[in-house]
Formats: C-alpha cells, structure tokens, sequence
C-alpha cells in the first residue's frame, strides 16, 4: 500500500509523512523541489509518501491517483493532512502557515502545536 | 529440445494531453486503428471518433480506455490540465515505488504536437459553448498535424515492439 500525505504546504506534508515514519523532526528536512516525494517504508511495509499540489488541482490530483491505481492495482490511500489538522480547534491557519513558510517568529510554539496534532490524524 | 512459448507482454499506454478531449484521443484513436494510419483524414472523420471533443472538466485526470491495439495492448487517454510534468512524475514515481516492471507501460505527452487553431478552437467548444464552430477548428488544426500525430504514434509502437 502507498500512504500519501497531502499538503498544499510542502513542509507540512513533509511533517506528516515523517511523523508517520517516526522521524519527529522538522530541522533534517532537505529543501527538494519536487511535488512527491516518498520517504520509505513503514513496520508494516507501506510506502509513505508526501504530496503537494495547489488546492484547485484537488480534483485532477483525486482522478489521477484513483486510474493510477486502478490501472496498476495499486492500493493508494491519500491523507489530505490540513483538512486533520483544521478539525482540532486549537490549532488555527497562523501556525500551520509559520511552520509552512519556516518563519522564525513563534516557530518552536507552532512546530510543537502542529506534531502534536499531526499524532491524530496519521494512519 | 526445447519448446519454449513466448506470451506477449500487455502493456499500458496512456497518451495525455491538457483536457483529454483532442490530441490525446486523436493519438490513442490512431494507434487502436479508428484513425487511418496512411492518409490525412478529413474534418468529419476526426469529429466522430469516440471521445472527441467531449471531455467533462469536472471528470479531467481520469484515464479513460479508447481500445486495445493489434497487439492486445490497452491504450488509454486522460487529460492532466497545466500538471503534465507534475503527474506524471508522481505516476512514474508511484509505478517505481510498487516495482512494477518499467517496461509495462508508456506514458506519452501529446499536447506539445497540436497548434493554436486546436487550442483555440477547444477554447470555444468547451469553455465558451460554441461547440460546433469550435469542433471544426480544433479538427482542421488536428488534420494540419496529423502527420506529427502519426510519427507520434508511429513512435510509441515501435517502442512497444523493442519490449
């Protein structure tokens, strides 16, 4: 199985998928340019992957992997991890958006809201 | 001795363009042989083939089968918007992770063959509703390109034949 994490934030996705793989940092994160990249394998042999893309190609994005899958038959279950992220209520768009743009002010604070509430929505 | 059977491969070809409505179904249309291979079709012609024209924004990035060719393989168009490079590398990345065997599939873009009058007239027919004016003008530029098509084409099999 392919687990994508989706961000329209590249580090944030980039969070999510290194969360997942147990790596809690933010700091080794490498500044790569692509839109998906996979970060390896999980215990339980999944690949866990990140994904950016602007939020209007949501759609074209959702199409494409579905065929992709189903042509290859390949299990692929995408995350959207904003959309987690927004459910819990003391987390608001400023500090997913310091992390995002790695803006120093207030970074510890946020980095430390946003795993924390990454823990929840990771599969 | 030996008696060794050889069972031919079936690929995956997946021709994409911007909305999956013309290049990518005129190319998958030749190679399945609904499109002639040996001469300029004429406007008519590239009207009727299935798909043409009528792709639904809402349903863009599905691939959607035109056939199997001679050889049994599935060909298939989508449409991928202004993401091309971008999904398709994801594809390809996707297809690297799961090891599938690089040889089972072609990806190929078509979009960079087609001139303005296409581009123009696919603007009319699905996004400003002139659909009729606009269905003739993007078949009259895909018939002044129809020779790169074939290439094109011409191509992709010969690389399905190298496998």
């Amino acid at each position: 199985m392919i687990i994508i994490y989706y961000s329209p934030f590249k580090r944030i996705a980039w969070l999510a998928a290194q969360t997942h793989l147990g790596k809690f940092s933010a700091d080794d994160i490498c500044l790569l340019q692509k839109n998906f990249i996979c970060w390896g394998k999980d215990r339980n042999g999944n690949n866990v992957c990140s994904l950016t893309y602007h939020r209007q190609h949501q759609q074209l994005y959702k199409y494409a992997l579905q065929g992709i899958g189903t042509l290859f038959n390949i299990n692929i279950v995408c995350i959207d991890v904003d959309e987690g992220l927004y459910r819990n209520k003391q987390l608001k768009m400023w500090h997913i958006i310091i992390v995002a743009w790695n803006v120093p002010i207030f970074y510890d604070r946020c980095i430390k809201l946003v795993m924390n509430n990454l823990q929840s929505i990771i599969v | 001795m030996f008696n060794i059977e050889l069972e031919d491969r079936v690929l995956v070809i997946v021709y994409y363009c911007f909305a999956g409505a013309h290049a990518s179904v005129v190319a998958s249309a030749i190679h399945c042989g609904i499109l002639p291979s040996t001469r300029v079709p004429n406007c008519e012609e590239i009207i009727k083939i299935p798909y043409y024209d009528s792709a639904d924004p809402d349903h863009i990035g599905i691939p959607s089968l035109m056939g199997i060719d001679e050889r049994g393989n599935k060909v298939y168009f989508m449409g991928m918007y202004n993401q091309r490079s971008e999904i398709s590398f994801l594809i390809k990345e996707i297809i690297r992770i799961e090891e599938i065997n690089q040889n089972d599939f072609i990806f190929q873009d078509t979009f960079p063959i087609i001139g303005l009058a296409t581009k123009v007239g696919g603007l009319l027919s699905k996004r400003f509703g002139i659909t009729m004016q606009g269905r003739l003008l993007s078949a009259w530029g895909i018939k002044r390109k129809y020779y790169d098509f074939l290439n094109l084409v011409c191509n992709v099999k010969k690389s399905t034949s190298d496998v």
